[in-house]
């Protein structure tokens, strides 16, 4: 049993609202939609053309947390230990860790709801809270679903999108 | 590239009907490493073969699931145009992408209804690899402009919030 009542208290808990710490640019957007091969988005004759250099793809908020121009390189400690995974430290949300002792993590799927389109000169604030911690008996053992919300805002409080992440420790 | 004809409202769409499928591929390790770059994620898995064969016991490198859930919106919203609107989306990644696969989004219309002044597409979704393979099942909601009606308003947030009855459990 790894779902104890500590571990139980945790559901509901919020973390920190995180600002992206730079607004979105015609440059990073432009790399972005080429990285991700966005499609032409058509529109109706005489409509309104979908703007790629202004508007971004709608999960775009998930990637607005980079490293800034002050940051430490986080590359530094691969010269301690040059085997490092790589991941140091993306998707950091500020929540409490869940302290138990699985330790394989999966991204079992997402859960996305969309308000506003992101724009260019958008500064993306996010707050994260654990909305579920179950426990479930799988083929290979036990395992612990976390479902973490966050909440994607832009530096005047528009909402740009929910988006719920489960992962699953086993 | 092909895109799809624009832009559907309620009218002019069918329950069945399948979206144009949007196709990527082969996706090798300069895509990875693109993406990788475009969002600073350096997870190695992505990128480094040894690492992923050796360290990780993966059987070659993966394909970004953070990529894999932009392609579905990808196929979303070339379908929507610009005058839908992708209101929700949820799926699972259930299975793993390789590099060197060619992946292929797909969606069905499952259901449609009138919502007000708009109308609303519920959809099946996925992701399929050249051998049919699924990794990504998921569903949608597509907001949609009825025929002769208004335009979906720019900001959907006071909108939505009409739909609370809609809203999938897990938002």
């Amino acid at each position: 049993m790894y779902v104890t009542d500590e571990i139980r208290a945790l559901i509901g808990q919020k973390g920190p609202v995180r600002s992206a710490g730079e607004p979105l640019s015609h440059d990073r957007l432009r790399r972005f939609n080429q990285a991700a091969m966005e499609p032409d988005i058509p529109s109706p004759p005489g409509g309104q053309p979908f703007r790629r250099d202004e508007l971004a793809p709608p999960l775009w908020p998930l990637h607005a947390f980079v490293r800034l121009v002050d940051a430490p390189d986080p590359f530094d400690v691969l010269v301690e230990d040059p085997e490092l995974d790589g991941t140091y430290g993306a998707g950091e949300t500020g929540l409490p860790p869940v302290d138990i002792p699985l330790n394989r993590i999966l991204n079992g799927g997402v859960s996305a709801e969309f308000f506003a389109q992101p724009e260019v000169g958008d500064v993306v604030h996010a707050q994260s809270e654990y909305v579920d911690i179950s426990e479930r008996a799988g083929r290979s053992g036990p395992m612990v679903i976390v479902a973490i919300r966050t909440s994607y805002t832009t530096q005047h409080g528009r909402l740009l999108c929910r988006v719920t992440n489960s992962f699953i420790r086993r | 590239m092909t895109t799809a004809p624009c832009c559907p409202v309620l009218e002019s769409i069918e329950a069945g009907q399948q979206l144009p499928p949007l196709t990527r591929g082969p996706l090798l390790p300069p895509h990875l490493m693109r993406w990788s770059a475009a969002i600073e994620n350096w997870h190695r898995i992505h990128y480094d073969r040894p690492y992923a064969v050796s360290h990780e016991g993966l059987p070659d490198l993966l394909v970004n699931g953070s990529w894999k859930q932009h392609f579905v919106l990808q196929l979303l919203r070339r379908w929507a145009g610009t005058t839908g609107w992708v209101w929700t989306v949820d799926f699972q990644f259930r299975g793993m992408n390789l590099v060197g696969e060619t992946l292929t989004a797909w969606g069905r219309v499952r259901d449609l209804r009138a919502v007000g002044e708009f109308g609303l597409a519920e959809l099946d979704t996925g992701i399929v690899d050249q051998d049919g393979r699924e990794s990504t099942p998921g569903t949608a909601r597509v907001l949609l402009p009825r025929r002769g009606g208004p335009a979906l308003p720019q900001d959907k947030t006071a909108l939505l919030a009409e739909f609370t009855e809609l809203r999938p459990a897990a938002s």
